[in-house]
């Protein structure tokens, strides 16, 4: 049984390498089926592969539909049988996807426009840089109205999606508020490395305000880490080799950091989980312990979890877990403030920037119903923690997921809203 | 040893049979469902009981291997035996009970589970292929 070769060999990114192994792993999907209800590329591949049960005989075209629904979430990751730590057959839907997006952006299969958006929203590092630099005229163009005509010539020019709400520029970026304050250090025994990620340093910097106190709160200091964009964006569009830069700069940078400071929290589950799962196969040589190092710290709970905070106590939480693995955190946070905690994968948005692609407008709106079958809250609060997939959620179900640091710093009762 | 089919042991190793093979299950479940709570400790425990649960299981299956498989009554064995137990329990399933739980479940009104049994129906079809094919051999 063959699995995905090493990413630095000739054969990663070989078109007729990566479509064999599709077929190979399409085929073995065919028989379980375990995934079904998750997301649109399972019912996608199921659909096509039905009128002759062969996943040898899906055209290039047909398996890429099945690759172009997946957004990364790995909840079928968690429930497969046939991992690579469980089985032989070796199986990662996600990274299988990941490669034959690469593949096919290496051999120029992809649009123009897929081309121009993951260009735009490959570089959440420099995006930001240059939104907060001027919020006012950012926020005019990404804040208008869906269907408005400035969002339509943004999606002409950027590939960007003119059909959802786009996440807004902060004001001021996290790190620039983290700097000004004034009185920083709470004189704790414990610290934790606060790797913000681009969404909350030029976007939601309120979520990382909210991790700041929550901190502080429990005598926790925090330390801002310099480690830079993770790359999982450059990973989701495509550029495999752009991710394994900016990784390998994330995890060196970031596992000095930790073994400084002790601990570490990240508030996106993207970003986490590029970090967890991604980051070791691609960063350079050199920097492979350091990732290995950082995947394992990711799986712990930050330091100030142990703490307990009163605000949550005897109430009732569902926390959808939007990344495959990055639920323990906000399980642990939650159950420590004393909630009655449930966590599921059922409703998981889509967490990262696929979803705001143009060319997934479909499949975000089947998406989308998908959880307003599947989203049955009852109890006092519902958390998720990933800004894309709470932003995704809410605008397709009207169901607000807040950001597990949010609910636990601010209660049942402080609001939660956009920092722009 | 006396002959064992018909008896009320055959009838208790076909439950036995049936309960270690859920249970296997069940463990496999929690372990899951620990592993998104981000308690390995409890996911490990379940999945190595899990593994003694399903030595259990293939025990009861040694035994009543000498009167037929419990889920079709066909003769299992020797691998050719096997595969044509197994295809025709996938036949059954793809063919008969699949179908006829998600009419029922359509009937009740459940909807989402009717559709989990039409996906099931058309996921043992792909197994009954394979294992025709692999009965049949090559050409």
């Amino acid at each position: 049984m063959t699995s995905d070769p090493d990413p630095t060999s000739s054969t990663f990114l070989d078109e007729k390498s990566v479509r064999d192994e599709l077929t190979r792993v399409f085929d073995v999907c065919s028989g379980c089926r375990r995934c079904t209800d998750f997301c649109g590329s399972f019912t996608t591949l199921f659909d096509l592969i039905e009128p002759h049960r062969d996943a040898g005989r899906l055209a290039p075209s047909q398996q890429d539909e099945v690759i172009d629904r997946c957004f990364q979430c790995d909840a079928c990751v968690a429930v497969c049988p046939y991992t690579p730590d469980r089985h032989e057959l070796a199986i990662d839907v996600p990274k299988l996807l990941i490669r034959s997006l690469a593949m096919r952006t290496s051999v120029g299969q992809r649009s123009w426009r897929e081309r121009r958006s993951a260009a735009v929203l490959g570089r959440p590092d420099l995006v930001g840089r240059i939104g907060t630099r001027w919020p006012s005229a950012a926020n005019a163009l990404v804040g208008a109205r869906a269907g408005s005509s400035r969002r339509r010539l943004l999606s002409v020019v950027t590939g960007v999606t003119s059909n959802r709400r786009l996440p807004t520029f902060a004001t001021q970026r996290f790190s620039r508020w983290f700097r000004s304050r004034s009185g920083g250090s709470v004189g704790g025994t414990s610290r934790v490395v606060v790797y913000s990620t681009c969404l909350v340093e030029y976007g939601d910097a309120d979520i990382g305000r909210d991790l700041v106190a929550l901190s502080e709160r429990n005598g926790v200091e925090c330390v801002l880490s310099a480690a830079g964009c993770c790359g999982a964006a450059a990973l989701h569009a495509g550029d495999i080799d752009r991710f394994a830069a900016l990784a390998t700069r994330a995890v060196t940078v970031l596992a000095h950091e930790i073994r400084l400071h002790g601990s570490v929290s990240v508030p996106q589950a993207t970003c986490a989980a590029a970090l967890r799962r991604h980051a070791l196969d691609h960063v350079a040589a050199t920097a492979r312990s350091d990732a290995e190092f950082v995947a394992t710290q990711l799986a712990e709970p930050p330091v100030f979890v142990a703490a307990q905070s009163p605000a949550l106590a005897g109430r009732s939480v569902v926390h959808v877990e939007q990344a495959a693995g990055s639920g323990a955190v906000a399980c642990d946070l939650l159950t420590a403030a004393a909630a009655d905690v449930e966590t599921t994968r059922v409703g998981t948005g889509i967490t990262s920037t696929w979803g705001l692609r143009g060319s997934n407008d479909d499949t975000v709106a089947s998406q989308g119903r998908r959880n307003s079958e599947q989203l049955r809250f009852r109890g006092d609060a519902a958390t998720g923690d990933d800004l894309l997939a709470n932003q995704a959620v809410f605008d397709q179900t009207g169901t607000l997921l807040v950001h597990p640091f949010q609910l636990v710093a601010r209660g049942l009762d402080g609001p939660v809203e956009r920092d722009a | 040893m006396p002959e064992l089919i018909g008896t009320n042991t055959h009838v208790n190793l076909t439950a036995a049979f049936a309960r270690e093979s859920q249970t296997s299950q069940r463990y496999l479940w929690f372990a899951q469902q620990a592993d998104i709570e981000g308690r390995p400790v409890e996911a490990a425990l379940f999945r190595s009981v899990a593994d003694g649960e399903i030595g259990h299981a293939h025990g009861m299956l040694e035994f009543l291997a000498d009167v037929g498989d419990p889920l079709t009554g066909e003769p299992i064995g020797d691998t050719a035996d096997n595969l044509r137990a197994a295809i025709a329990g996938e036949l059954d399933d793809a063919t008969c009970h699949y179908s006829e739980f998600a009419q029922a479940a359509r009937d009740e009104g459940f909807d989402q589970i009717a559709d989990w049994f039409d996906t099931l129906a058309r996921a043992e079809h792909a197994h009954l292929d394979r294992f025709r094919q692999a009965l049949d051999g090559p050409g």
